[in-house]
Formats: structure tokens, sequence, C-alpha cells
């Protein structure tokens, strides 16, 4: 698995600043460049969507100092932009305080989990873990990466033609697989069935 | 002039003539001179004591010559600066008991005026005065000062307030022993030909109270309210800690008050409050002169206590009342030397305790009377209710009846019907109006105060706990995992003083808890005016000597509310030991602390000329553990225990702009009022 590229971002601010055993561990783990720490949600939020492009796990606190944006705000505003990048958050709330409402909006829009800031930091360290590596996996950051990697000219090549004459080029088919749009499952589930196809009659070898 | 005559109570007089002649039309001619039959002067004691400022002999000697023993009531050594005041040139004429001549002293400040300011100027005390001896008889004794070349004019009005005045310096009620009798005169007011000054006898009162004592059976009365009729009684109680006393209280009610306006041509300074006399003499708390109401000291703290419920508390603007106390049955209520009030001791807040409990019992008869009042307008208004309803009962059988007989009149009546039957709801509207006028008024009489809720609160304060107990988790986890390995043993270091100072944090976050859960038991009356001024200027006072600040307090209100004292302690504790912080490296170390009362709420400004606040923090340092200050020992946690604290009296902070600009940090306080 290639973690090294795979952006932490830690906004919260109930960290001991700069040196808290969670960003410790975690720059070792991920590496020192790919660990981002704000103590605050403004600039926080700002930097993740400044990044969009990047895999990127972010750990959120829903709690923050009077005129910074919630938690919740800040995981609502990711979403608008992306369902590609993971958020745990992580709160020292009592979980039976939370409101319902933001619990919805939470799971409606694929939070990836929700963690006491008292549990162990290992255990905040594994969901980090597994959220890296499902973000390696999926189809939509795969293929994001794989676009990031053509010229411009590729880029705007069309690939497929649909029956009634709709064209898509790669960038097209991102967006339509991001939205989770009729042909954008149907892309989804055609690459997986192509790859599978391609690994059992061996004609292409897998990288890593 | 009250000084000149107290003066005069002070030599033993015990007649004081006030003469005042052409002082009214044509003051540059008009002279006043202030005669009496005191012990006199010797040249000496005009030199040495009369023409200094501030001469110690009053203060080393707090009575007069025997027989008299008197209370000196006059201010030290204001003699000369008040004949300053009154006019340019003076002559004493002065002549003690069995001297053969008596002494002339002219004084011309005008002249001294003029030499002060020459090229080589004179001290006053280096002038010399022109004074010469003239022979009388020995038993001759006293002291007249004349005036002249007055500095104002003398109007009927100045000398209606004039005698007010004077009027006060002995009690109206009990004459002094040997006698103080003091007369005005005027050439050109007719009202003043000699006159006696005394008291005039209170009139247009509604309510009268006199409380005496009785020595044999150790017994004092008390004011006491007869809740079946709303007369005013007296009970006995044992004799208080500060000894017997009389006492006599004059109580105007809101119709009295309009007939005293009436009579007195809107002047309600005569209303005043209560003073206290002393073996028939006024007390020198309250013998100073102040003709502005607004401006009076409220010594007893009388009106102080008003804010909490303005509508059954009676002020010092509905009474007149006299306090009769002796040096003989009084001695522990001892007259301040700064003259502003009496010694604090146990003795004298019992006796403005006991003051305000008398008054109180007008303020239950206040109250009475505004329910008697209120149920007589229900009564009145139910009444006619009925009055209207049974009328249009009447007039619709009538109406059938008639219209039966009479179908023409059918137009003239049902107008009249339809009338009453809207009179009727009207009225029984303006009935429940009126009662939900009064929950309104209830209302507002409470000052806003109560705790946050309890669930807000325990979100809160579990807030901050599991972030304190997260934090030094993870740091004993990190030595769990990687201990010992070595490349970590900076961090093991530093993670073992986290622990240690966080656990300090903890502890006082805890202590905050604790403080939180107790302060509901011991909530109290507070003055924020003398609470905040015991903060800076007792309790903080040497921390803030130490480190060089200097405060600057303008409370310019003040109000009594109902509140833990702990949590003003928190506010301004901590919001001090920040201001210490910043203003570390300023030369001219400031804090400044201002106060006034608006119509809705108290407003406080907290301030230093320290660094000031960093711009987009305005908010963030309020949170927990938000601190700037990490390196100077600062933990986060002041401002959000003054924040909270704050919110738990209802109140709110915010960062303003600064009063130092542009250095330094202004926090302001605001404290509303129930409005709901």
């Amino acid at each position: 698995m290639n973690l090294d590229s795979t952006q932490i971002v830690v906004i919260h601010d109930g960290l001991i600043s700069t040196n808290d055993p969670l960003l410790v561990e975690l720059r070792i783990r991920f590496g020192e460049q790919n660990v981002e720490y704000f103590p605050s949600s403004n600039p926080g939020l700002e930097y993740v969507l400044a990044n969009l492009s990047s895999k990127m796990v972010v750990l959120l606190d829903v709690n923050f100092s009077h005129g910074e944006k919630s938690g919740f705000q800040v995981f609502e505003e990711i979403r608008e932009r992306t369902s590609l990048i993971y958020v745990i958050m992580i709160t020292a709330n009592d979980l039976n305080t939370l409101r319902t409402e933001d619990l919805i909006t939470l799971v409606n829009h694929d939070a990836f989990a929700i963690e006491s800031v008292a549990s162990d930091y290992i255990k905040i360290i594994s969901l980090v873990d597994k959220a890296a590596h499902q973000l390696e996996v999926r189809v939509a950051s795969v293929l994001e990466q794989w676009i990031n990697l053509r010229s411009p000219d590729e880029q705007a090549t069309q690939f497929i033609m649909t029956s009634d004459g709709t064209k898509y080029t790669l960038g097209d088919l991102l967006g339509e697989i991001r939205q989770q749009s009729e042909i954008g499952m149907a892309v989804e589930r055609n690459i997986l069935v192509l790859a599978i196809d391609l690994l059992t009659r061996q004609k292409e070898k897998l990288n890593g | 002039m009250y000084e000149l005559v107290k003066n005069c109570y002070d030599a033993n007089a015990t007649d004081v003539y006030v003469d005042f002649k052409d002082a009214s039309l044509d003051p540059i001619n008009g002279t006043i001179t202030i005669s009496d039959n005191g012990t006199g002067m010797s040249f000496s004691d005009i030199r040495d004591k009369w023409m200094v400022v501030g001469t110690n002999s009053k203060r080393t000697k707090l009575y007069s010559d025997p027989p008299f023993d008197r209370k000196f009531v006059g201010e030290k050594g204001i003699g000369r600066f008040a004949v300053d005041k009154l006019g340019e040139r003076l002559l004493i004429r002065t002549k003690t008991k069995g001297e053969r001549r008596r002494l002339n002293v002219t004084i011309k400040w005008d002249e001294y005026e003029t030499k002060a300011n020459a090229p080589k100027p004179m001290l006053f005390t280096e002038m010399a005065n022109e004074f010469f001896y003239e022979p009388a008889p020995a038993d001759e004794h006293g002291t007249t000062l004349v005036i002249s070349r007055l500095s104002e004019n003398w109007s009927n009005f100045d000398l209606d307030r004039l005698y007010i005045e004077l009027s006060k310096i002995v009690s109206p009620f009990y004459p002094v022993d040997p006698p103080f009798d003091i007369f005005l005169n005027s050439n050109t007011d007719l009202e003043y030909r000699n006159t006696a000054v005394k008291a005039d006898p209170v009139k247009y009162y509604s309510h009268y109270g006199e409380l005496s004592f009785d020595l044999s059976t150790g017994k004092q009365q008390v004011l006491k309210l007869n809740q079946s009729n709303g007369k005013i009684q007296t009970d006995w109680i044992d004799i208080q800690s500060f000894g017997p006393i009389k006492m006599r209280v004059y109580y105007f009610n809101e119709s009295a008050k309009k007939r005293y306006r009436t009579a007195y041509k809107n002047d309600e300074s005569r209303i005043d409050g209560i003073k206290i006399y002393r073996d028939g003499i006024i007390t020198t708390p309250f013998a100073e002169y102040e003709g502005d109401p607004n401006k009076k000291r409220d010594i007893l703290g009388i009106d102080k206590r008003r804010w909490r419920g303005a509508f059954d508390k009676v002020g010092t603007r509905e009474i007149i009342g006299v306090v009769d106390i002796s040096k003989q049955q009084n001695p522990n209520i001892i007259d301040a030397t700064n003259r502003q009030d009496f010694i604090d001791n146990s003795e004298y807040r019992r006796l403005k305790e006991f003051i305000i409990e008398q008054i109180d019992v007008l303020g239950e008869l206040k109250d009475y009377e505004r329910k008697v009042k209120r149920s007589a307008v229900e009564k009145e208004l139910q009444k006619a209710s009925d009055e209207v309803k049974q009328f249009s009962t009447e007039i619709r059988s009538l109406e059938k009846q008639i219209v039966r007989e009479h179908p023409q009149l059918k137009g003239v009546l049902t107008p009249l019907v339809d009338q009453a039957s809207t009179l009727g709801k009207t009225i029984s509207d303006s009935i429940s109006e009126q009662k939900k006028f009064e929950k309104d008024v209830v209302r507002k009489e409470k000052i806003y105060l109560s705790l946050m809720s309890l669930q807000d609160y325990a979100a809160n304060i579990s807030h901050a706990v599991r972030t304190s107990l997260g934090k030094i988790k993870r740091s004993a986890e990190f030595f769990v995992n990687n201990f010992p390995n070595p490349t970590f043993d900076d961090l093991f270091k530093e993670y073992a003083l986290f622990i240690y100072g966080e656990m300090n944090v903890l502890l006082k976050v805890t202590d905050f808890m604790l403080s939180y859960a107790s302060s509901e038991l011991d909530f109290e009356d507070v003055d924020i005016k003398e609470l905040i001024e015991s903060i800076f200027l007792s309790e903080y006072r040497t921390v803030l000597e130490a480190e060089n600040i200097s405060v600057e307090l303008e409370i310019r209100d003040t109000f009594i509310i109902n509140t833990n004292k702990r949590f003003f302690h928190d506010i301004f504790g901590n919001l001090i030991s920040n201001s210490i912080k910043a203003l570390r490296n300023t030369p001219n170390k400031v804090i400044k602390c201002s106060g006034l009362l608006g119509s809705d709420a108290f407003d406080l400004y907290f301030s230093d000329n320290g660094y000031g606040i960093t711009k987009g923090d305005e908010e963030w340092i309020f949170g927990l553990y938000n601190t700037r200050t990490a390196d100077k020992g600062g933990a986060g946690i002041g401002l959000y225990i003054v924040e909270k604290r704050i919110e738990a009296l209802r109140g709110s902070i915010e960062v303003a702009e600064s009063e130092f600009k542009p250095i330094g940090a202004t926090f302001k306080i605001t404290f509303p009022f129930d409005r709901d």
C-alpha cells in the first residue's frame, strides 16, 4: 500500500500544540510531510478545499472556539465539494449529547468514523490506516490519480459515447462517479468487472 | 457661612447673630457680620490657628473647652478659606473673657492678591495685617467677623437656603444644652429680622413614626406596620449594641409629596433623608453642605439598596428623619477623621442596619398602600363591569318590549344596546390589561440574575475535563507504547512535564466546578462598586504595587445585586492576572476599570495598556486552553472562567476597542437587567 502519498489533515483544538502524541505517531506512520495540523477550523477548512486533488484523510474536532466554524459545518462544506475525502470526527463531547440531525448528516454524507478524544490514539491511528487504505482502492480515487497523471490533451479526449450520443472525457466520468449518477455507477461497475476480467485472464500484471 | 456658624458652636457660643447689610443689591458696599458670644481669640490664636489653613488644633482636641465639652463640628482650619470666599475684606473683632482689650484685625485679600502676583511675591503669612486694640469690659467675650467687598450678592432666595441649612445644625427635636441659638437678620429681606433660626415644623407628611427607649427596662422602640389597618406603630426590643437612640421619621407618600411640592414650589431639597445628631448637634458626616440633592452622599446606604426593588423600597427623597444619639449613650458611634462617615465598627454597622430596618417598615407601608389602592381600583372596575352587564341585559329586554309597542323606536334603541355591550367588553378588556400591566411591573422590579442551566454547565465542564484527560491519556499512552526507546527521550521529558502541568490545570478546573457546586449556597447582597473597589484597593493592592501597576477606578454608579461574591473575585482576579502578564514589558503600567449604569444594563470596562490582543483572537481567547502566553505560564483557563462566570450571571464579555490604543486591551462586561 502506498501510504506515503496520503495526506493526513488534523483539525483539532484539543491537542497538545504541535507535539501531541497523536501527531507524533501519525508523522511516524505517514511521513512528516504528509501530516498537517490546524488548531482552528477555518484555516483547516481552507487548506482542505485548496488541496482537493490530494488523497486526504481529515481528523476533525467537533467543538471550536467562538467565531470559528464547528466541526459539523466544516464537514458539510467539505462534502459540498467532494465525497472523496475521508473525514473522521474526534470529539471530547459525550456522544450521547450530539444532536440527532448532526449524526444524520454524518451518516448520510459518509463520515468515515466518529471517535472520542479520550480513546487510545492507537485506535484513532488504526481508523486513519483503514481510511487511507480505502482511499487507495476506491475507483474514483484510482481514476482521479490516473487523470492527474495524463497530459491536458489526453484529459480532453473523449473516451465513452453512450447509446444516446452523449460523449464523456475521463474528467466527465470522474464527475459522474462522484455524483453517483446512473452512468457514473455503470462506469464504476464496468471498470471493476474489467479489472477482475484482466486479472483472471492474467493479461496485465498488477503493480504493488 | 455654614462653616463659619459651625465654628461659633465649636467656640462654645450660645448665640450667633448673622447679619446681612445691603448684601442683595450692592455686594461691593454690603457687609455680612457674624458675631458670637464664644470664647474669643487671642492674637496668637488668630496668627497661629485661625489664619493657618488646616491647623491641627481641632485634630488633637475633639471637644471644646469645659464646661461645654462640645464635640467639634467645624472642619479644621476652614475659617480663613470660608471668609475668603465670601468677600475680599475682613475685620475680626475678638475678645476672650478677662482680657481688658478687644483685638481688631483687618485683612485685605484683594491687596494680598496684588502683592502675591508682584515680581517679588509674598506669602500670605508674611503679610503685615493691620491690627489694634481697644478697651472693653472684662467679662465680654466672643468674636465678630465683618466681611465686606462681598464676592456675590445674597438674594432672598439665597437667604432662604441659608436659613434651611443653618436650621439643620441643631436637632429640631432635642435641643442643645447649653443652647446654641442662631439669629438671622437682613436689612433688605423683611422676613429676617433677628429671626431665630429653627427647623420649620415638618408639614404635609403622610405618616410619622417616633422611637424612644427605656433605660430602666433596657428596651428600645422599633417601628412596626399594623398589617390590618396600615398604621405605623411601635414595638419594644432590647437596646441594641450601638446603644439607645431616639428617632423621628416623617414619610411622604405620593399624594403627600404632591402636596409638598405645591406648597414649597417644587423645592424638594427639604425632603432629604435621615440625619444623625449627637447631643442635639449635627454629626460631621451630615454636616457638609451640598446644595444639589443628586450629589448628596448616601451615608447610611439608604438609596443604594433601592436598585433591587425600586417599587417597594423607600428612599431618602421620601423621608425626613432625625436620629438622636449622645456621647454618653452611644460612645462607639465615632465620627471618622475624614468627616465623610463614621468609623466602621460593628456598632455603627448595626446602627445603619437598624435605621434601614425602620425605613423598610415604611417600605412595607408603601407596599400595603399600593395593594389597597390596587384592590380598590380592581373592585371599582369589577363593579363597573357588573353594572354595565346588568345594564345591557335590562336594556335588551326593554328593547324587545318597547319595540313591540313602539316599532318606530327600534332605530334609536338598537345602537344603544350595541354600545352597552361594547362598553362591557371594553371594561373587561381593561381589567385584564391592568392585571397584565401589574405583572409586568412586578417582573421589572427584579434585576435579572440566575445561573446558567445545569445541563449547559455539565456539558461545558465535561467537555473541558475530557479534553484535558484526553491529552494526559495520550501522553501516558505514548510512554506505554514507546518507552524506553531513546529516539523519543526529548518527547518523554516533554510529556512528563506536560502531564504534570495538565494535572494542575485539571485541579483548577475541578476547583472551578466545586465553587460552582457550592456557589448557590452563599448568595448575598453585594454593592458592586464597593466590591470592585475592595478587590482592586485591598486584595490586589500589594500585588499591583509590587508590579508597579497604577490603578484607575471610575465606578460612577453602583447598585446592589444579590450574587455570589466569589464570581466577581474570579472575574477580576483572572482579568488582573492576565493584565499583569500583558504589562510585563510596558513602562508606565496602568489598569483601568470603569463602570456605569444604563437604563437596562450595568457596563464595566476593564483595560490595561499592555501588549494587547492579536487581531483575530478576540473570540478565540475565551476558549478553554486557548492561550498565547503559554511561555509565561498561561494555561488558557483564566478568560474561560471569566466568560463562564459572567455567563452564569447572565452577562456577557467581549473585547472592545482598547482605551489605550494603539496599545492595550479593553474588555467590556455587560450585566443586563431583567427584561423577561
